[in-house]
């Protein structure tokens, strides 16, 4: 059972192919975030909240596009046979797809915790809240790593549809339940920065939960001795 | 175009509108408007600074600007999307990491200085001293300080990469279409909506994050010196009426002045939106003259010309501390204004230029900043690819 991919050139092409695919879209996210950025950077209450909140859909959008556009799209046009005539094996296309999704997505991901975490230590705010976004930036991307590893492992655009969201869902009540959590609630309105060991631990869990998504979907995927 | 060659009236244009930035940035100091606000502000000022100074302050950066967006889009036709990312990573955002550090840094350190030994401090110092004196400490508000259009630069960057995604270049054969009067009417027009959301005349967008009407603002002009290469007759069409330029945008200036009492009057809503449109259209007027007189007059170059534009880029980056340095101490000297800046200026200058040649010119760094390090040959520079 081999983990790895068998040319790293094709895994290359096939994450600029699919950079390339994406790409357009992917500019219209950019341009929409550096909107929401400077809605935030206004300083106004109410163009702040609206920025903050354009920042989040956008990040929630172009994470299920790109799974949508990428993966699922892809088996409903049936491109998978053109994919089989090339030099490359199942693990190729893997780590192709697993590499693109997560580059395409964390372009924006760090465009926008940057500017979020930039826009409370360059303001009054309170810094404090620099663990909060930690937090809920690194949920995002469980939330988005979990949606991912899911499309490339099961081939049923219901149980991925349920799966997006579901963990959407989850979203809201998260934000809810860390805003009262020991080491989060205490700080959210000083200016201290207190990595606290429970903060420090959901982080690791957080991390822990990506990492097995991705070597749970890397080990089925390595079983596999064809496309089929 | 041959690698080799250069647009030397850009490259003059560019170097031009940098040091008019030292100019600027010393001449604050003897300004009347910014005495509340500028902390090396002197008790010496006079209202010709404000005229003079703040009349620069109209097209210096949006020219600065359209030079950029042109040698964006020359690095895009030679070198392709990744090769203008490289370059602009390379030449932008490499310097500005490195010297943003080093440059908040020093002018907190100075002005902290300043605020307590300063026997004739400026308003901005006076209250430092009295904030010193309660919290023990300056307060820190990082921004980018002067390098604020390094940030804007590399904003555009990434947004050539999204209308080139857009296959938007195809609006630029429209544009080139387009009657000669078009552009210089309509072009102010929407910028004014951009400068009516901020204070007459404009103030630097130093915050960290992106200001929506910089964006649009400066991103106007960038497209527009992007549009200049993309249709090389643009400039050519406008020309016959270059004086005209010049005197509307002369016009314009003296009416903005007038009607808002030197920039101390902000006016209520509809006033102010006036002022931004006289703003707007002095503003473009002037650059558009600068460019065309700058492709009449400047396309040429010698040794010295050739190695001031190679230099400004790096006296920009280190002025500004080098400037407080000097102000902070002729503050507590008793000089006629003229003098003072006289001495800041040239000062300023003088070790700018003399730590470029010979820390910079030769070395890594001057590679960073102007591409491959200076061959000598009979002491005069070999021309460099751009």
């Amino acid at each position: 059972m081999n983990w790895l991919a068998s040319d790293a050139g094709m895994v290359r092409k096939l994450i600029i192919k699919d950079w390339q695919v994406y790409q357009k879209q992917l500019a219209g996210y950019v341009a929409a975030m550096l909107l929401a950025l400077s809605l935030v950077g206004m300083g106004t209450p109410w163009m702040a909240s609206a920025g903050a909140l354009l920042l989040l859909v956008l990040l929630l959008v172009v994470g299920t596009y790109a799974i949508q556009s990428s993966i699922m799209a892809e088996r409903k046009q049936q491109t998978v046979p053109f994919i089989m005539s090339l030099p490359v094996t199942p693990m190729d296309v893997y780590w192709g797809k697993l590499l693109a999704n997560l580059i395409i997505y964390l372009v924006p991901f760090v465009l926008v915790v940057g500017g979020l975490l930039a826009l409370i230590l360059t303001t009054p705010r309170p810094d404090g809240a620099v663990i909060w976004v930690a937090v809920v930036a690194m949920f995002m991307l469980v939330i988005f790593c979990i949606s991912l590893c899911v499309a490339i492992a099961v081939d049923s655009e219901g149980w991925n549809v349920f799966t997006m969201l579901a963990l959407m869902t989850l979203i809201g009540p998260f934000m809810y339940w860390i805003s009262g959590f020991d080491g989060i609630t205490q700080y959210l309105k000083s200016d201290d920065i207190v990595w606290s060991a429970p903060v420090i631990a959901l982080l690791s869990a957080e991390l822990a939960v990506i990492i097995i998504a991705i070597l749970a979907t890397s080990w089925l995927h390595a079983r596999k001795t064809s496309f089929l | 175009m041959q690698r080799e060659d250069r647009l030397h009236y850009m490259d003059n244009l560019r170097a031009l509108a940098m040091l008019a930035g030292v100019v600027f940035h010393a001449a604050l100091a003897y300004s009347p408007l910014m005495h509340p606000i500028w902390p090396t502000a002197d008790t010496g000022h006079a209202l010709i600074v404000d005229i003079v100074a703040w009349f620069f302050h109209l097209f210096r950066m949006p020219l600065f600007f359209v030079v950029s967006g042109f040698f964006a889009a020359l690095l895009v036709n030679n070198r392709g999307m990744a090769g203008f990312f490289r370059n602009r990573c390379a030449r932008v955002l490499l310097p500005l990491l490195i010297c943003l550090p080093l440059i908040i840094t020093s002018l907190h350190w100075l002005t902290a200085e300043a605020a307590v030994n300063a026997a004739q401090p400026s308003p901005v110092l006076i209250w430092l001293r009295a904030y010193i004196a309660e919290n023990g400490a300056m307060p820190y508000a990082p921004g980018w300080a002067h390098l604020w259009f390094l940030f804007y630069l590399m904003l555009f960057t990434v947004l050539v990469w999204v209308v080139s995604a857009f296959e938007l270049a195809r609006f630029s054969k429209k544009i080139a279409t387009l009657h000669p009067a078009i552009l210089p009417l309509a072009f102010p027009l929407l910028l004014t909506p951009a400068l009516a959301g901020v204070t007459v005349p404009w103030s630097a967008p130093e915050f960290f994050l992106p200001s929506l009407w910089a964006l649009f603002f400066f991103g106007a002009y960038f497209a527009l010196g992007y549009q200049m290469f993309l249709s090389t007759a643009l400039l050519e069409r406008l020309r016959s009426r270059s004086s005209l330029w010049l005197i509307g945008g002369l016009a314009a200036y003296a009416a903005l002045f007038w009607l808002s009492n030197g920039f101390i009057s902000q006016g209520n809503a509809s006033q102010h939106f006036a002022y931004a449109l006289l703003e707007a259209y002095a503003g473009f007027w002037l650059t558009l003259w600068c460019l065309i007189t700058a492709k009449q007059w400047l396309d040429s170059s010698n040794a010295l010309m050739r190695w001031l534009a190679d230099a400004s880029y790096w006296v920009y980056l280190i002025h500004l501390p080098l400037l407080f340095a000097i102000q902070y101490r002729l503050l507590d000297v008793t000089m006629h204004w003229t003098a003072k800046f006289a001495i800041a200026l040239m000062a300023t200058l003088a070790l700018s230029f003399l730590s470029y040649q010979l820390l910079v010119r030769h070395t890594v760094m001057g590679k960073l900043l102007n591409g491959r390090v200076p061959k000598k040959r009979h002491g005069i520079d070999v021309p460099k690819a751009i």
